[in-house]
Parts: structure tokens; C-alpha cells; sequence
């Protein structure tokens, strides 16, 4: 109960605190800046007073309007009048297949990549692994996207056929055809992810290996497979999930450069235009999502504890 | 049942194991001593076919006639655990702490019985009754690290006699335990071997263990033999000079009585320190006067560590009162105390975790010297006081022995010239024979500087050689406190007399509120008749003067 009190602080606080520093930064009134002939200053004002995103307007006033808006559940409107709430919640859909898809994928990987390479240590695949990690984390985003999207449009043009699509969250619909427009994106994703991942439960993995009790488990006799399972992936597991679950939250909001390339029309693209179009509304929506986003993945992480490490006191 | 001829073991060029040849027949125990790097479980681990990849081997070993040096990674896992078992020794590790203690049995059963999952249950359920783990349904189903130290000794010599095995090893199996304890784990080990009929294999660094339940014994020492025989003739009349320094550790000359010198140094006084579920140090007094050592004494849990930690803060105590050379800590502003801290210092019981490792020994040393403005330039006088070569200085602690390593801790804790040094186990993380070359180094050096010292150490012998008085703490009290001669020769309380016997005393036992905390595992309490029985109900017994027992029904107290 006092946590769930601490979690709701926690995401009033970042939601204000993000509204609030919008609000004192950004300045709606530059996108009149540009027009010619240049709008009457008091349609401008009127104009941005209708939004709530006038700089006139005392801040206090602005705040209240704002907060009452969000406890009724609605997010304010973008400078030209658009709804906030419709948006974000369109866009927190498409980034969140984009991040399940992508964070799944990377986890699998990473999780499988890190305990072959602590199982086989300093052996082939621990070297060549490692070789492959180092290589994705020194290749920033964009370019990990468009090796991607060339080496697919090459694959393509080679073999004749379309499957993978480089472009775009969905042409028809269906699902096949939104799993054919996710397969990049999420892999776009989901590399980096496995390589530093797989880093993490590989050190994991050659703490417990050396355990007390992974020896004991081999002096009773279990094959080799399944003393690495049940009792050294099994323990090693309990610090990788924390990190993997805090990274959904980070992801959320992050995806920028995937989304950009990739063309999916998804939160951390939303952010970067609304910050350039001085949205202070959507800037806080984000904000107060990722907020949200963050609290629950904290319970996630908390839920995993305990099903991964019963019975320890907290 | 095994027979060992000629093994070799080695770990790159380094030999841990040189020429080993032992047997053991089925339903004898041979222990196995020597001191850590004598190569014992380089050995127990070659037995089991569980040496790193890194390790080769040699000679050649017999379990029931078949060999297992050249035996496939196939065959001895089918071997592990049914044909031959090991109880490892337990610090909290040996078990998953993921998995329920009944489940990591049941496991073990059926890796090598093809029984449903319910009769593996039941079975491990029976192995943890026939251990002596009390209530065992529903211990089965607590995870490790609920169990205690004890306990989880006797749960993996449960886990180790599953399947029957022919062999069973028992890896130091009392050496984290308390005295009381590891009484009870050796007559454990006897039962699971009559059970079993099974030829045991005891490694140990403590003759006393050997000499109380194994037939024969076999000294080890660098991965040679260095004697053989049965256990009568080993220890009544050994013919090597190591094993006659072992034995002679193990025997304890008494420290000559003087009177009590005058001046207090350390004065405790009804100190608390309660933590939440938790009553650490509930009450406990006790003075330590100038030139004198005092030996701090009890099981794991019994609130040492934390009254040493709350001597060494200089704050004020939740209740009670501590004075340091005349001042009282809890009013003492932060300047006093720092020339208090120069005055009362400590040495821990790890030196490999205590000394940090990216510091050199030189500046470990200087380091209390720099912190207090005063000159570096006694490192090297220290060093030679503590006994070592002053080359050293230039050294880093991985580099060092761990006798080494916890004389660079002692030449850190004189360095100031402190009146009083509060000594945590100094000793215990190491062998014997090292054991006693720190021990004179601490005895000369209180002799040269009339130290004070408060000495913590579960090894009673130690005590007895070093102390000039004892204080046995029971659950964060005070059970007994007087000279040492007194408490080894004439010992008033039920604990006092059972830790210096080492009998057996059950180690898992509720909380007591009121009265006497003792009394749950005191065999006096138990023979009482209801009436005096009475008072250790409702009365905790306390001690009144500077020596005596917190017992209500010793001879000393009026029944």
C-alpha cells in the first residue's frame, strides 16, 4: 500500500516537474513566427490561450488547467488544436508492439548468446560471441538499420521475392503482413539489446558456475544440462531480468532513430517533433507515460523477484 | 571399497597431490588431515571426478574395482551420488538457495531412482527425519537459507546418503559450525554411516574430529603423506615431527593466574543493541583493565560481533554505557573521539577482505599514521615488529600468505600505539601451524606494550592459552564471566560446561522472552524439578561483581 502511495507520487511528481519545465522552455509562439502576412497578435494569443499554451497566461493558471485536464483524462491539445490523449494513445500502440517485439526478441538472444558463451568459457563461441558483441555496441543505430534495410532490399531484388518489408508499421493489415513490416524494426531493436544483454548473463552465469552449489548439484549426479538449467541459469536469471525489465521503460521513449528509420509513427519519434513544434502538452504526455511505463515495469521487476527468488524476506 | 594408489594431482605445473595411496573398506572411517594446501580436497575432489578441466591427474583410483581416473564424464555422473557421495562443507553456498531444501533431495533420489516425484518427496522428507532435522515436513519445504548452519549440514549429509552410496566423502563438514554443533554433526555422520554401511572418507584440519570418530587417519601435508596409522597410534604416539606440532597445537597450556590490574581501560555497562526482530546485545557488562586479555567467547549469533561493533563506533549505545580510558562515548564530541579511535583499534578475522587489495602493504600501514598527521617513517619499524621482511612494503595484500596478510592487519592496528586492540577471530581463517606463529606474535607484542586486548575466538583451546579472563555470551548476554582458569577448570554455567566438553546441544530452538533464554537447550533445566524449575521461567539470572554465572542453579548461587 505505502509502495503503490510512492508509485503515484512518483509519476505526479515526473509528470509535473516534465510539464512544467516544457512549459518554461518551449515557446509555442514561434510557430506564428514565420507566416506571412504575420497574424494579429491578439488572434495569436486568442489562439493559444484556446490550448492553454499561451506564455501571457500566468504560469500557476496554466498548471491548474493542465492537472484538472489529466484527472479527467484529458492530455490538452497540440498548438493547432489536434488532441493530445487520441495521439499518444494511437502512437504508445505502435511503439509498443515495436518494444515487445523488439525486447522478446533481444532477451531470447541475449539470455541464449550469454550462457552458451559462460558455459563454453574462453572456448569458440565465447571468443566469437564476444567478437560479435563488441562489433554491435561500437555500430551506432542508424547505421545497424540501414545494413538491415539494404542487406533485406538486396535479398529481395536477389531472390524476387518481397517478404520482409523495409518500410512502413503495416501496408494491408492482417497479421502477417504487420509481422513482415515488424521483423526489421524489432531486430533493429533487439541487437544491441542481446549484446549487452548477453555480456550481463554471461557474467552472471560465470558467477553461479563456480558456486558451492553447482558443484554440489554435480556431485548428486545431474547431467551436465541440467545442473546448467536448473541450478546455474536458473540463479543467474535473478539479476538479468531486473536489468531487461528496466530497459522496456528506457526503450519506450527511445526507439527514436528505429522509428525514424523504419517510418513507425511511435512515441520517441513524437517526442523529438513535439519538442520542435514546442507542444508542451504532448511533451508532458510523453512524459507522464513513460512515467507510468517506468512504475510498472518497477512491479514487473519486483513480481519477477519473487517468483524467481522465493522466500527471501524484502 | 576405494582404493587410491600413487595419485597425482596438479593444477597447471603447480602439484596439489603427489603420490597419494590410501584405501578405505566398506564400514570404516578414515580421516584424512592437513591444513588447507595439504592437497585434501584436491584429492576429494579427484575421488568424485569433479576437478576443473585445468587440473591432470594421475595414478590411479578404485571404487568397488572399477577405475575412475580414465572413467567418461557418462559413467561418473551415473556413478555421483549413487556409488560415492560427498557432503561438501557448508558455508550458505551448497545448496541452490532458488530450490526448497526437500526439493534439492528429492532431486538427488531421482536422478538415480526411477520413482514418481511424490516418493522422492517422501523419501527426502524421511532422509531430513533420519538427520535429526526436527519437524521435517515442513522443513522440507523451507528454501536454505532459512536453515541454519547446522542444519544445513545435516541436510546435505542427508542429500549425500539418498541413493546409498558406497563411498562417502564429508569435506570438512564441521568446520563453520559452532563446538556444540559440530558435536552433533559428527554423531550424524556416524549414524548415516551405519545406515549406509558406506566406507567414509573424513577430510578435516581438526584432529579433535578425527580423534572422535575415525578408525584410522592418514596426515597429508603439501599433497605428500607424511604418516599413517590407526587413529590410537597417530595421535597417542606420533612418529613425524608435523604431526606432533599439529597435536601440539591442539593441546592448550594454561596462562599463569596474577591478580587483576588496577586501571580500567574498557568499560561496558548494561549495553542494548536491539535491531528490529532482533535483541543483538541485550544487556551485558563486563570491564577489561590495562595489560589484560579478555576472551570473548560463544556461537555464531550470540550478539560478539555486533558488541564489538558497537565498542568500536564511540557513539552513544541505544542503552547502557561504554567507557574508553575514562570517557564516556555517548558524550564525546567528533575531535575526542577521533584521538579515542587512535587509542582502541582492531584487527579482522579475514585478512584477505579486510586489507584493500589495491593499496601496497607500505601504504597500508602508513595509512592510520598519515590519517592522525603523524610521519610514515615507523612503517618500516612495524613491519620488522609484526615479522616482516621490509621489502613487503612495496607489495599488494593478493601476494601476501594469509598469515602474511593478518600480520600487515596487526602492524596497521599498532601503528597508532593504541592502549587496547580488539581482536575479531584473528586467527581462524588460518592453518594451524600458522595459527600459532600469530598467536606468539600477539603475545609478544602485548608483552613488549602491555597491551589490552578483547579477544574474540570460538576455538576454546586458543582462548584458554592466550586469555586472562573469559566471557561466554549466550544469545546477546553474558552467560559467564571470571579468570580463565576458573571458567576451564571449574565452569559454573550448563553452556559454559557444555561448549568446553563440546557435547552436543540442539541447535534449533525457539526465542525465549522471559526468564532464563538458556534453558530451551539447558540439560540442567531438564532434570530440574518443577519447583526450582520455577524461577528459570519467570527470572532472568543475571551476574553481580566482575566474575560469575548467569545461572540461577549453579553451585556458586543459592539454590
Amino acid at each position: 500500500m505505502v509502495r503503490l502511495v510512492n508509485y503515484v507520487a512518483l509519476i505526479v511528481v515526473a509528470s509535473s516537474l516534465a510539464w512544467l519545465l516544457a512549459a518554461v522552455t518551449l515557446d509555442p509562439r514561434a510557430n506564428y513566427a514565420g507566416r506571412t502576412p504575420a497574424p494579429p497578435a491578439g488572434v495569436v494569443d486568442a489562439a493559444l490561450s484556446e490550448v492553454n499554451l499561451n506564455d501571457k497566461d500566468p504560469l500557476f493558471d496554466r498548471y491548474l488547467t493542465w492537472v484538472s485536464g489529466v484527472v479527467r483524462g484529458d492530455f490538452g491539445h497540440t498548438w493547432d488544436g489536434a488532441s493530445v490523449g487520441a495521439d499518444l494513445a494511437e502512437r504508445a500502440g505502435v511503439t509498443l508492439r515495436l518494444v515487445t517485439s523488439g525486447l522478446v526478441v533481444g532477451a531470447l538472444l541475449g539470455l541464449t548468446v550469454g550462457t552458451l558463451a559462460a558455459v563454453g568459457h574462453r572456448g569458440w563461441f565465447d571468443r566469437l560471441s564476444g567478437g560479435a558483441v563488441f562489433l554491435l555496441l561500437a555500430v551506432p543505430t542508424i547505421v545497424l538499420a540501414n545494413v538491415l534495410i539494404i542487406g533485406t532490399v538486396w535479398f529481395n531484388d536477389t531472390t524476387g521475392t518481397r517478404f520482409l518489408m523495409v518500410s512502413g508499421e503495416y501496408t494491408s493489415g492482417g497479421p502477417l503482413d504487420r509481422l513482415r513490416h515488424t521483423v526489421l524494426p524489432a531486430l533493429t531493436l533487439a541487437l544491441p539489446l542481446a549484446a549487452i544483454l548477453s555480456r550481463y548473463q554471461r557474467s552472471a552465469m560465470l558467477d553461479v558456475l563456480d558456486a558451492d552449489y553447482v558443484r554440489t548439484a554435480r556431485a548428486k549426479g545431474l547431467p551436465r544440462r541440467k545442473v546448467i538449467v536448473n541450478h546455474a541459469l536458473r540463479t543467474a536469471l535473478i539479476p538479468t531480468m531486473t536489468y531487461l525489465t528496466f530497459t522496456f521503460g528506457a526503450l519506450l521513449v527511445g526507439a527514436t532513430i528505429t522509428e525514424t528509420v523504419f517510418g513507425w509513427h511511435g512515441l520517441g519519434q513524437r517526442l523529438i517533433s513535439a519538442i520542435v513544434t514546442s507542444d508542451v502538452n504532448t511533451v508532458a504526455g510523453i512524459t507522464a507515460v513513460a512515467a507510468v511505463t517506468l512504475v510498472l515495469c518497477a512491479v514487473v521487476a519486483d513480481v519477477f523477484q519473487r517468483v524467481l527468488n522465493p522466500g527471501r524476506a524484502r | 571399497m576405494i582404493d587410491v594408489t600413487d595419485l597425482s594431482v596438479s593444477f597447471g605445473t603447480t602439484p596439489a597431490v603427489k603420490g597419494l595411496s590410501f584405501s578405505v573398506a566398506r564400514g570404516e572411517i578414515l580421516g584424512l588431515i592437513g591444513e588447507s594446501g595439504s592437497g585434501k580436497s584436491a584429492t576429494a575432489l579427484a575421488l568424485m571426478g569433479l576437478l576443473p578441466r585445468t587440473a591432470s591427474t594421475s595414478g590411479s583410483i578404485l571404487l568397488d574395482g572399477e577405475e575412475l581416473t580414465t572413467a567418461s564424464e557418462k559413467r561418473l555422473t551415473a556413478l555421483r551420488g549413487r556409488a560415492m557421495a560427498i557432503v561438501f562443507q557448508d558455508p550458505l553456498q551448497a545448496f541452490t538457495p532458488v530450490h526448497r531444501v526437500g526439493a534439492q533431495i528429492a532431486e538427488a533420489v531421482r536422478v538415480h531412482q526411477r520413482v514418481p516425484r511424490k516418493t522422492a518427496a517422501r523419501r527426502a522428507v524421511e532422509l531430513l527425519d533420519l538427520v535429526g532435522i526436527r519437524d521435517p515436513h515442513q522443513r522440507a519445504r523451507a528454501y536454505p537459507h532459512e536453515f541454519s548452519g547446522g542444519m544445513r549440514q545435516r541436510a546435505l549429509i542427508a542429500m549425500a546418503i539418498a541413493n546409498n552410496p558406497g563411498l562417502l566423502i564429508a569435506d570438512e563438514p564441521t568446520t563453520a559450525l559452532d563446538v556444540t554443533v559440530q558435536a552433533h554433526i559428527l554423531e550424524v555422520l556416524k549414524t548415516a554411516q551405519r545406515e549406509t554401511g558406506a566406507a567414509v572418507l573424513l577430510i578435516t584440519h581438526d584432529l579433535s574430529v578425527v580423534a572422535k570418530v575415525a578408525d584410522r587417519v592418514h596426515v597429508m601435508r603439501r599433497g605428500a603423506t607424511v604418516e599413517t596409522g590407526t587413529v590410537e597410534e597417530v595421535l597417542r604416539a606420533p612418529r613425524e615431527t608435523y604431526t606432533k606440532e599439529l597435536i601440539a597445537a591442539m593441546e592448550a597450556e594454561d596462562r599463569p593466574a596474577s591478580p587483576r590490574p588496577l586501571r580500567t581501560v574498557l568499560e561496558v555497562r548494561d549495553l542494548v543493541r536491539h535491531h528490529p526482530g532482533v535483541k543483538a546485545v541485550d544487556g551485558v557488562s563486563f570491564d577489561l583493565r590495562s595489560g589484560e586479555t579478555l576472551g570473548l567467547v560463544g556461537e555464531s549469533g550470540s550478539g560478539k560481533t555486533t558488541l564489538l561493533m558497537e565498542i568500536m563506533a564511540l557513539a552513544r549505545p541505544q542503552q547502557g554505557r561504554i567507557t574508553v580510558l575514562g570517557r564516556d562515548t555517548a558524550n564525546v564530541s567528533r575531535r575526542d573521539r577521533r584521538r579515542i579511535r587512535r587509542d582502541l583499534q582492531i584487527v579482522f578475522q579475514d585478512p584477505s577482505s579486510s586489507l584493500d587489495p589495491r593499496m601496497t602493504v607500505g601504504a597500508i600501514i602508513a595509512e592510520p599514521l598519515t590519517t592522525h598527521r603523524l610521519s610514515p617513517a615507523r612503517v618500516p619499524e612495524l613491519l620488522k615488529q609484526v615479522g616482516l621482511p621490509l621489502d613487503y612494503a612495496a607489495r599488494h595484500p593478493v601476494h601476501l600468505s594469509g598469515g602474511q596478510r593478518q600480520r600487515v592487519a596487526i602492524a596497521r592496528a599498532i601503528a597508532l600505539d593504541p592502549e587496547v586492540l580488539v581482536l575479531d577471530e584473528p586467527v581462524s581463517a588460518l592453518d594451524p601451524t600458522i595459527r600459532a606463529e600469530i598467536i606468539t606474535l600477539l603475545e609478544n607484542l602485548r608483552a613488549e606494550r602491555g597491551l589490552s586486548y578483547l579477544f574474540v575466538a570460538h576455538d576454546l583451546p586458543l582462548i584458554r592459552r592466550i586469555a586472562d579472563r573469559v566471557a561466554v555470551m549466550y544469545r546477546g548476554r553474558i552467560a559467564e564471566i571470571g579468570p580463565a582458569h576458573q571458567i576451564f577448570a571449574a565452569p559454573a554455567h550448563p553452556y559454559t560446561k557444555a561448549l568446553l566438553r563440546a557435547s552436543a546441544l540442539s541447535d534449533d530452538d525457539p526465542l525465549i522472552a522471559q526468564g532464563c533464554r538458556f534453558r530451551p537447550r539447558c540439560p540442567l533445566y531438564a532434570e530440574l524439578p518443577a519447583a526450582p524449575r520455577s524461577r528459570c521461567v519467570t527470572e532472568e539470572p543475571e551476574i553481580t561483581g566482575d566474575s560469575g554465572a548467569a545461572c540461577h542453579h549453579h553451585p556458586g548461587e543459592a539454590p
